[in-house]
C-alpha cells in the first residue's frame, strides 16, 4: 500500500478508509473480524455486529481501530491513504488532526468547561486563517444548542449534552474522517448535531458510525443516504499478535 | 538456597527494568518538548504553572510547619544534650548538616509525595478510565507533552522552592530557639549557618533534591498512565506510586549521604 499519498479506490475516488480482507480487532480479549470495505469522501458507513453480539460492547474497539488508536490483530487498515502502524509518532499525530472521534461516553476533560473542551484542538493546532479558538468554539456550541452550557463542567451536564459537546469538538478542525461511537441524539426527525454531521459529509468528509447492537431505524436512514452497513462478527480462527494503543 | 537466589535475581531484574522504564519515561517527557514544540506550548506552560501552584504554593504551609518543628527541635537538642555543639558555630553546623542537608529535603519530598504524587497518580488514572487521555490522543495532542511534562517540570520547580522555604524557616526557627533557650547570640548562629554552607554542599544538595524529586514525580505520572480501563486500578496505582516513591526516596537520600560521608567530599562537621 502506498504511504503518504491518497489511495485510489476502484470507483476512482480517493479512499478515506480501506480495510483489507479479514481485519480482526480485539474486543474484550476476543478477536472480532470486520468485513472488507473501502470508503471515499462523502460516504456513510455503519459498523455493527452481524447478528447477535452476545452482549459484547463491540463499538468502542471498532471505533478505536478506525480512529488510529488501536492496531488490528490481523489485516491492515489504511486511513486517508496511510497505514497508521507504519507511521512515526509525529506522522500519526499529523494524521489524527484530520480524524474526528466522537466517543460514546467520557472523553471530555473534567478539569475544563465544555467551551474549553471544544476549543482545545483549535487551541493546540490552530485554525485556518488564524481564527480565534474560543470564539470558534462558542459559535460551534451555539449551533448545537449548547451556548447556555458553555461554562459548565462535563459532570454538570446530561449524557446527550456531553455527546453534543464531543461532536462539536470533533468537528472543530474540519476532519476528513469522522468516527462515531453510537448514534447519540439521533432521531428520524433529525437533530442539530446530526444536521452538522450531515453537513460535514456533504462538504466531503466520510463518516462511520460504530454500534454494539443493531439499530434498524438508523440503518434504514443511513441506507437512504447511500450508506453501507459493514458487518462485524467473532473471528472463527485464533488470531494472535497485533498491537495496542499508540501513545 | 538456589530458589532464594533465583527470587533475588528476579527482583533485581524487575527493579532494573522498572528503573529503565522510568528513565525512558522521563526522556520521552523532555524529548516531547522539542518534538511537540509547535503543539500548543502556551497550554503546556499554563499546565506547568498550575502544577507549581498545586505543589509549591499550596505546600508552603505544611512544609513551613514541619520546618519550624525541625528547627526548634534540632537547636533545643543541640543546646541541651550535645554539649560540645552548644555554641553558635556548633549549632550552625548542626542546622546545616542535619536539618538543611538531611531532614529538610526528606521531609519536603515527603510532603510532595503525600500531597502531589498521590494526586497526580489519581488524576492521570481517572483520566485514563474516563477516556480523557484517549480523547487527547485522537485529537493529535500528545498526552506526554500536555500531561506528563508539565507535572514533571512544575513539580520539580515547586519542590526546589519548597526546599528553600524549608531551609529559611528552619534556620529562622532555630535561631529564635537559640536566642530564647541559651546564651547564644542569634547572629552567631546565622553566620555559622552561612559559613557552614559551602558551594560544594549546596551543589550536592541541589543534585540530591533534583534527582530524587524527578524520580518521585516520574513514578507518579508513570503509575497514573499505567491505569487501563477499570476504576479499581486507580487506588492500586496511587498506592503503588506513593509507596515506591517513598522507598526510592529514602534509599536515594541515604545512599547519597553515606556515599558523601564515606568519600569525605563534604564533611558536615568541618575539617576532619
Amino acid at each position: 500500500m502506498a504511504l503518504g499519498g491518497a489511495v485510489t479506490a476502484p470507483s476512482g475516488c480517493a479512499a478515506v478508509l480501506r480495510l483489507s480482507p479479514h481485519v480482526a480487532v480485539a474486543v474484550e480479549g476476543a478477536p472480532w473480524e470486520i468485513e472488507e470495505v473501502e470508503a471515499c469522501a462523502g460516504h456513510w458507513l455503519l459498523f455493527a455486529p452481524a447478528g447477535d453480539s452476545g452482549g459484547v460492547d463491540v463499538a468502542p474497539a471498532v471505533a478505536r481501530l478506525l480512529a488510529t488508536l488501536a492496531a488490528p490483530l490481523r489485516g491492515s487498515v489504511a486511513i486517508l491513504g496511510q497505514d497508521p502502524q507504519r507511521l512515526s509518532y509525529p506522522q500519526v499525530q499529523e494524521l489524527r488532526r484530520r480524524v474526528g472521534l466522537v466517543q460514546g461516553w467520557g472523553g471530555l476533560l473534567s478539569n475544563r468547561s465544555l467551551r474549553e473542551n471544544v476549543a482545545l484542538p483549535a487551541l493546540v493546532h490552530g485554525l485556518p486563517g488564524g481564527a480565534e479558538a474560543g470564539a470558534a468554539a462558542a459559535e460551534m456550541m451555539a449551533r448545537l444548542g449548547l451556548g447556555h452550557l458553555a461554562e459548565a463542567r462535563p459532570h454538570q451536564v446530561d449524557r446527550l449534552s456531553a455527546w453534543r459537546a464531543r461532536v462539536a469538538r470533533a468537528l472543530m478542525l474540519d476532519p476528513a474522517w469522522l468516527v462515531l461511537e453510537g448514534i447519540g441524539d439521533w432521531t428520524p426527525g433529525g437533530s442539530a448535531a446530526w444536521s452538522l454531521l450531515e453537513h460535514a459529509v456533504d462538504r466531503g468528509a466520510a463518516l462511520a458510525v460504530c454500534l454494539s447492537r443493531p439499530a434498524p431505524a438508523f440503518e434504514q436512514w443511513l441506507r437512504g443516504r447511500g450508506g453501507r452497513v459493514v458487518g462485524c462478527r467473532p473471528a472463527a480462527a485464533e488470531v494472535t499478535g497485533g498491537g495496542e494503543v499508540r501513545r | 538456597m538456589l530458589s532464594a537466589i533465583d527470587r533475588l535475581g528476579a527482583r533485581l531484574l524487575a527493579g532494573g527494568r522498572y528503573a529503565g522504564f522510568l528513565l525512558a519515561f522521563v526522556y520521552l517527557a523532555f524529548k516531547m518538548l522539542w518534538v511537540g514544540r509547535r503543539q500548543g506550548m502556551p497550554e503546556v506552560v499554563r499546565q506547568t504553572l498550575l502544577q507549581v501552584y498545586f505543589t509549591g504554593v499550596q505546600g508552603i504551609v505544611p512544609v513551613s510547619g514541619l520546618a519550624v518543628v525541625t528547627g526548634v527541635v534540632a537547636v533545643a537538642y543541640g543546646l541541651g544534650v550535645v554539649q560540645p555543639l552548644a555554641a553558635g558555630e556548633g549549632l550552625g553546623r548542626l542546622l546545616v548538616a542535619l536539618v538543611l542537608s538531611e531532614v529538610g529535603p526528606l521531609l519536603t519530598a515527603g510532603v510532595v509525595i503525600v500531597r502531589s504524587v498521590t494526586a497526580i497518580a489519581a488524576e492521570l488514572g481517572v483520566m485514563r478510565v474516563q477516556r480523557e487521555i484517549e480523547a487527547l490522543e485522537v485529537m493529535g495532542i500528545s498526552p506526554i507533552l500536555h500531561l506528563v511534562t508539565p507535572r514533571l517540570l512544575g513539580g520539580l520547580a515547586a519542590l526546589a522552592a519548597l526546599n528553600v522555604v524549608f531551609a529559611a524557616v528552619a534556620v529562622a526557627a532555630g535561631v529564635a530557639t537559640a536566642a530564647w533557650l541559651g546564651p547564644v547570640a542569634p547572629e552567631a548562629v546565622r553566620l555559622a549557618v552561612l559559613s557552614a554552607l559551602s558551594p560544594q554542599q549546596v551543589g550536592l544538595l541541589a543534585a540530591k533534591v533534583a534527582i530524587g524529586g524527578m524520580a518521585v514525580l516520574a513514578m507518579a505520572c508513570y503509575h497514573g498512565m499505567e491505569v487501563e480501563a477499570s476504576p479499581t486500578e486507580v487506588p492500586v496505582a496511587v498506592s503503588r506510586a506513593a509507596l515506591r516513591s517513598l522507598v526510592v526516596l529514602v534509599i536515594w537520600h541515604a545512599s547519597v549521604s553515606l556515599g558523601v560521608l564515606a568519600s569525605g567530599v563534604v564533611w558536615p562537621w568541618g575539617a576532619r
